[in-house]
């Protein structure tokens, strides 16, 4: 996969290892908590959500996850036709180390940048992407239309997005390290395919008959 | 965008890279703890500061030079004339990186007022974060 920035740059977009992005772990902070009467004498804490300092907090804690993830995937990255006039200067300047990864991140905007990021993710490891691709490809219907455009009763207990991953690697016969070395793309393949297959069942249980 | 400074100096102001404001910003504390700094009464953040072991207040006073060698590096787009890089070059401040020239002539040589630099840099910030929207 290769993108090209408005100033002609190359960037050859390459996989780092998924286990690394699963450990990005940047603790959300909370918001202040206030309390207020209910009825009679029953209180309950509410967040206060547009609290000024929490907001700055939470700007804060956006662009530390932002950093992080932009060191993560600058390995993955193969980058040609670079200007570097602009690093090598901002590097002079005590910014950045001038290498090529720096004269991307300080000239490119950052919705350029997490279009980058998300292209890495994309290779490495399950995303929403993959998932809506691999089950356009799959072409499961039901009464003609496709499966996910059927709503299904499922109960309220919910599971993280890792969860439905260790469980497709599981029925897949994979080992963990053995699903996390293939493409992100055929990892959200696997996803996709047991989601689909739990909806199908659902949907033929409940009106097959 | 034109400002105007208390010395008679008019600088033209150009936006720079977010990405790079926000990085300073982080290495000074981040947004939430500059206004926080930005809140409290002088005697109370001098008391502050001075409480700061010697490598924070370090890492502090180079990330703010930082700050305004970037603001005024790369957000004016005035040069200093030869007479102005001769004087930089006899105090030892000579880079040959056009962005690094211009801001020691506005941070050494010009005789800005704290309250000049402290414009300059709000103003680069605004226009960057107007231009980003």
């Amino acid at each position: 996969m290769e993108l090209v920035t408005q100033t002609g740059a190359t960037i050859k977009i390459g996989r780092v290892e998924r286990r690394a992005l699963d450990a990005l772990d940047v603790p959300r902070p909370q918001p202040p908590l206030r309390i207020v009467e209910t009825w009679g004498e029953i209180t309950e804490q509410v967040p206060v959500l547009d609290d000024v300092d929490y907001q700055q907090r939470l700007g804060d804690w956006r662009q530390r996850i932002f950093l992080e993830q932009w060191q993560l995937i600058v390995p993955a990255l193969e980058i040609s036709g670079i200007d570097m006039a602009e690093a090598v200067a901002l590097h002079a300047a005590g910014i950045g180390d001038g290498s090529p990864s720096d004269a991307l991140h300080y000239t490119l905007t950052y919705a350029e940048q997490k279009h980058i990021i998300a292209a890495v993710y994309y290779q490495s490891t399950v995303t929403a992407r993959g998932i809506i691709e691999a089950e356009a490809r799959f072409g499961y219907t039901w009464h003609g239309q496709p499966l996910s455009s059927w709503s299904v009763g499922y109960t309220p207990g919910a599971r993280g997005q890792l969860a439905a991953d260790w469980r497709a690697a599981f029925r897949s016969q994979l080992s963990w390290s053995e699903f996390c070395a293939i493409p992100g793309p055929e990892q959200s393949a696997h996803v996709a395919f047991w989601a689909l297959e739990d909806r199908l069942a659902y949907l033929v249980g409940t009106y097959g008959n | 965008m034109e400002i105007e400074l208390s010395t008679g100096l008019t600088l033209t102001v150009r936006p720079v890279s977010q990405v790079a404001i926000d990085a300073i910003i982080a290495e000074l504390g981040g947004y939430a703890e500059q206004a926080r700094l930005a809140a409290m009464p002088f005697d109370e953040l001098t008391s502050y500061i001075r409480a700061m072991d010697y490598d924070e207040r370090a890492r502090r006073d180079k990330a703010q030079l930082k700050q305004m060698v970037y603001m005024f590096g790369w957000g004016i787009e005035e040069t200093p004339d030869d007479r102005v890089i001769e004087m930089l070059e006899e105090l030892d401040c000579n880079s040959t990186v056009p962005q690094i020239q211009r801001a020691h002539w506005l941070i050494y040589v010009a005789g800005l007022t704290r309250a000049d630099k402290a414009n300059i840099i709000g103003t680069v910030m605004a226009l960057t974060r107007v231009m980003n929207q």
